[in-house]
């Protein structure tokens, strides 16, 4: 073998040796390498020069430059970030991929503005670029307090990421959204074991309170699904009470939809009148709102409105008025006041839910939901608390709470008595017996049938007190003090009492009706709390019986208006002074009727004439009528025994005109009355009145009596008017200062009377 | 001398040859069905010693079993950290004696199951100081010595216990030199009890013996024919082939079991591609059990040899 063919064969058998070799060694052992680029090429795996050889690879080039903004290479692509999280590096398994997240691959809707710093892909989308980048200003290790992590994009301070886009959300006070950032109300830990993010602060809300970016369980990323509110309500734990009552809208509306086209089987029943985000108003309001009035009335009255189509529970043309300051201009007890947008407001004004809680159909027992079809009262019907004994309606009516330890608390003294609807008197409370705050029947929300004619408040009282009613045993007779009578004649400005017109309104020129000087919710005027209330049809007597005043033992009420009857106090016409013990036809003492009630009776007088409280005196035939007054206390065996004039008539034969001293405002008023009528009258004779005023001692001083049992003298003594200027002068001339002295001295007048007449023997 | 330039061409122009210069090498399958049992991201599977094919539903916490034609059969488990519950696990094997072993990835410890999924024991996976809470991510059955090869994840280390439960040795740590991890996750053993242990984001799959030291690896990381991206899924043959899933090329290669690249897994000469292949076997009947883990089934294949 040539020298040269050895070295071709050992070349060859070399050669062989090492293809065999190399065939059979792992041809690339890159693994190994330390390599930057290749912690690169983790995720971007389009750098790879393998790309930019002829080989074929196992995955197709996809060209992208991840440098350049809006755009999204493979390095942000699902895959790629699926490669490491699926639990053989990290485990986001159920993060990301099993429940609901964020989505991508969809261009921004119109609510979402994405600023530049924050990448779309080139089809103008989101993708997971968008907030990630393992280089963003975000990059950080997981729990960083300044809210960066590992892979966002830009810091994520208290969910700032997320308002970075979602600006309308986080401008939540103009875009009428749940409030952020706030820390009113304490979030509770089951929020956060269903997988809320805990924010800088405590109890502060963010958008992670509520959303989830990857592993929502519920829709709209929602930490849990919120079908049937289950979100809403692990933080507003009061409201869930709402659900199966007839503000649950599954139950009455399940056809409704809220302002976001969402029927309320995916709203859920909190989602059917609120939206946490871009609501119609206030109260993050989901049904429809008219911009030109103000929210809060509506927000119930878009249901429950007149002109409404839903027909249910309806308030009615007379109902309590909302949107109204509170009663003495402060916060009721215990009881919200609200804005006009219906946000809570100390200094706000009365709306529906000052009384209602629209999310709790019995507020003693959360657990009662009522139901679809169960009628609610008092005790429930989302009142805010019970109205047991009308206990709701007195929290802002104070003034009338005193109606309660009274007869006009029908609970007790007509408990059968029903209202107009249909209500009996122990199921709607003192209250409600005669007012219902909706659709009662009349003005002052009255809630009874009213009877016809008379003026529109005395119908009122009527309505109880008539012969059918409930009230048939405290009616005012025949005889009564006149109502639906102004005050003009007293002039009295302004009229210290209430007066009425004829709608019921209170007004300075209107009548005298019952109201006047009844208060029918306080029996006692200076008692308005009674204790050991006998709560039954109390006999009252002028100190009670629902005046505005106190009546006695003076007669504080009645001298408000008749005040010239008020100089009646302290002289020998007070009874007070001279016949404390004397009773008036109903048995009372003046003490008990007032000195105006010992002669006269408001009501139910048997006698018509001035309402007489006494019996008639005796008169002679041919003698006033009117003087029947004078002698039924004057006359022996009454308390004006003493002062028994011996004569005290003029000569019938002798008609007088008074036509010249009718002004009764006039110093010479000298009044003549129909001999049988008692009234008023021009022609006639003199009768007691004529010459006397009952009710001021002496007629030159207007004041009261000194409180003892005066002697008088012809400048006193009840006279109306002094003696040289009275109407004897008219046919007596000067002769008349003698006659006048002398009329009730039958020795010493000129003309004797006649045998008989008057003269007490 | 002129023949020693020849020789040193030669020599130098073989590494250098383009690939494409070369038809990729397959090796070719058919497809049998596949298996869609509703699991949500299912992670590993493992077949059992009557045919079973026991199915990792770990996002829905629960273990699927399927008869060897894919019909349905039963299911264990539920979330929760009690006894037979679990946490999003992702790993398990059978042994020979049919006992079936659940890497209970975030309750940090391996449950025990018979073949009917009725609880039988558990042990927790150690925590050095040094370490992180462990994340077992998958568990294989020896039969050497009763041990049971653990890769804890977040740890980067193989932890070796005995079967019931007595930790016997362990290596690893976070580094790319031989013998160091980032991220192991699944495991498969050969008949000879060697371990193969995928390496995820070294992008290879290491083999040692049964003590721990190492033989072998398998791969590099690139996107060539017997390179990786993201290798998750790692099975031996009756041939001794490792077969190592991809699960971000959606690819699956041969390798011998020294990591000489056989091919790719085909379609009649064209690369099959899986919806994010991750867990592996082969059965007694020789088929290859794919499952894809964003496809939610597992994919029956035969190979054509």
């Amino acid at each position: 073998m040539c020298p040269a063919f050895k070295t071709a064969k050992y070349l060859f058998v070399l050669c062989v040796v090492s293809v065999i070799i190399t065939a059979a060694v792992p041809q690339r052992v890159s693994a190994l390498e330390m390599s930057s680029k290749r912690d690169c090429v983790m995720c971007h795996i389009m750098w790879l020069d393998e790309f930019r050889t002829d080989k074929e690879t196992l995955v197709e080039w996809q060209p992208g430059n991840v440098l350049m903004k809006d755009t999204q290479g493979v390095v942000s692509s699902e895959q790629i970030c699926y490669s490491c999280h699926d639990g053989y590096v990290k485990d986001s398994r159920d993060i990301v991929w099993k429940f609901n997240r964020h989505p991508v691959f969809v261009k921004p809707s119109e609510n979402v503005t994405v600023p530049p710093e924050l990448p779309l892909s080139v089809k103008g989308e989101i993708y997971c670029g968008t907030c990630h980048s393992a280089h963003g200003k975000g990059a950080a290790p997981h729990g960083d307090p300044t809210g960066r992590t590992a892979v966002y994009r830009e810091r994520n301070v208290d969910s700032s990421l997320c308002e970075m886009c979602h600006r309308r959300q986080a401008d939540y006070k103009t875009s009428n959204g749940h409030p952020l950032h706030t820390t009113a109300l304490k979030l509770p830990e089951k929020l956060y074991m269903a997988g809320a993010k805990r924010a800088t602060e405590k109890d502060k809300v963010i958008c992670q309170s509520c959303h989830r970016v990857h592993g929502a369980l519920g829709e709209r990323i929602l930490l849990i699904s919120n079908k049937n509110s289950e979100l809403c309500m692990i933080c507003h734990v009061d409201q869930k009470n709402v659900v199966d009552t007839k503000h649950d809208l599954r139950i009455t509306l399940p056809r409704e939809k809220n302002i976001k086209k969402q029927p309320v089987s995916e709203s859920g029943p909190c989602g059917a009148c609120h939206t946490p985000h871009n609501a119609a108003g206030g109260k993050l309001w989901a049904r429809p709102l008219k911009k030109d009035a103000p929210a809060a009335p509506q927000l119930c009255l878009s249901c429950h409105g007149e002109k409404t189509p839903y027909k249910i529970k309806r308030t009615g043309k007379y109902t309590h008025p909302v949107n109204v300051p509170p009663l003495r201009g402060g916060q009721p007890e215990w009881l919200p006041l609200f804005a006009e947008d219906g946000t809570k407001d100390p200094k706000g004004r009365v709306q529906c839910f000052t009384c209602h809680n629209v999310h709790t159909w019995d507020p003693n027992s959360p657990l009662n939901k009522g139901g679809k079809d169960v009628e609610g009262d008092a005790l429930n019907s989302f009142l805010r608390v019970s109205n047991f004994s009308s206990n709701l309606c007195v929290k802002c009516h104070t003034d009338k709470k005193p109606v309660i330890t009274s007869d006009h608390n029908l609970t007790v003294t007509a408990p059968e008595e029903k209202n107009a609807q249909g209500f009996k008197a122990s199921v709607s409370g003192p209250c409600s017996a005669c007012h219902v705050p909706h659709n009662a029947v009349e003005k002052h929300l009255w809630a009874k049938n009213l009877p016809g004619g008379k003026d529109f408040v005395s119908r009122l009282c009527a309505a109880c007190h008539n012969k059918e009613g409930a009230a048939k045993k405290k009616l005012i007779g025949d005889n009564y003090h006149p109502v639906n009578v102004t005050l003009a004649n007293l002039n009295i400005t302004p009229p210290p009492l209430p007066l009425y017109d004829s709608a019921g309104n209170k007004t300075v020129s209107g009548r005298l009706v019952c109201l006047t000087c009844h208060e029918p919710h306080t029996w006692a005027p200076n008692k308005p709390v009674i204790k050991n209330y006998a709560y039954k049809n109390m006999e009252g007597d002028a100190t009670n019986s629902f005046l505005r005043k106190k009546n006695a033992p003076s007669s504080d009420l009645c001298k408000t208006c008749h005040v010239d009857k008020a100089f009646v106090d302290g002289t020998d016409h007070d009874l007070n002074v001279t016949a404390p013990d004397a009773k008036n036809l109903l048995g009372q003492t003046v003490k008990e009727s007032g000195e105006c009630g010992a002669c006269h009776l408001v009501h139910n007088s048997p006698n018509k004439i001035k309402l007489w409280a006494r019996t008639y005196g005796e008169i002679v035939p041919g003698e006033d009528v009117i003087d029947s007054l004078c002698t039924s206390c004057h006359s022996k065996g009454n308390p004006g025994e003493k002062r028994i004039p011996l004569i005290a008539t003029h000569p019938d034969d002798k008609l007088i005109n008074n036509i010249m001293r009718s002004d009764k405002n006039a110093i010479d008023y000298a009044p003549i009355y129909d001999r049988k009528t008692a009234e008023l009258t021009h022609v006639g004779n003199i009768s007691c009145a004529t010459c006397h005023n009952a009710h001021q001692w002496s007629p030159l001083v207007r004041e009261k009596g000194s409180g003892g049992n005066v002697e008088g003298n012809a400048t006193n003594s009840f006279l109306r008017n002094v003696s040289y200027n009275n109407i004897c002068i008219d046919c007596h001339g000067l002769d008349a200062l003698f006659r006048y002295k002398y009329f009730h001295d039958p020795l010493e007048r000129v003309e004797t009377s006649p045998p008989g007449y008057n003269i007490v023997k | 001398m002129r023949l020693l330039y020849i020789y040193l061409i030669l020599i130098f122009s073989i590494p250098t040859v383009p690939d494409s210069l070369f038809a990729l090498e397959c090796v070719n399958t058919k497809f049998l069905f596949d298996i869609r049992p509703g699991a949500n991201q299912p992670s590993d599977l493992a077949v059992a010693p009557n045919g079973d094919i026991y199915l990792v539903d770990g996002v829905n916490n629960r273990v699927i079993v399927v008869d060897g034609n894919g019909r349905w059969k039963f299911a264990f488990g539920a979330e929760g950290n009690g006894k037979g519950q679990f946490k999003f696990p992702l790993g398990i094997d059978i042994s020979e004696d049919g006992k079936v072993f659940i890497a209970d990835s975030r309750n940090h410890r391996i449950q025990v199951f018979d073949l009917k999924g009725n609880f039988l024991y558990m042990f927790s996976v150690r925590r050095e100081p040094d370490e992180v809470p462990p994340d077992p991510v998958d568990v294989a059955v020896s039969g050497l010595r009763n041990y049971l090869y653990i890769s804890d994840n977040e740890n980067h280390r193989i932890k070796v216990y005995r079967r019931n439960g007595v930790f016997e040795f362990e290596w690893g740590n976070f580094g790319e030199q031989f013998a160091e991890f980032r991220y192991p996750g699944i495991l498969a053993l050969n008949r000879s009890n060697e371990i193969f242990v995928v390496d995820v984001l070294n992008t290879r799959v290491q083999k040692f013996e049964p003590s721990g030291v190492f033989i072998a690896a398998i791969g590099s990381w690139g996107v060539l024919p017997g390179e990786f991206f993201r290798p998750k899924g790692v099975a031996i043959d009756r041939k001794d082939r490792v077969i190592v899933s991809d699960s971000y090329m959606g690819v699956l290669q041969v390798f011998t079991d020294l990591g000489r690249f056989i091919g790719v897994i085909c379609k009649k000469g064209e690369k099959r591609v899986f919806k994010s292949p991750v867990g592996l076997a082969v059965d007694k009947a020789g088929r290859l059990l794919v499952v894809e883990m964003r496809g939610n089934r597992i994919t029956v294949l035969k190979f054509l040899e």
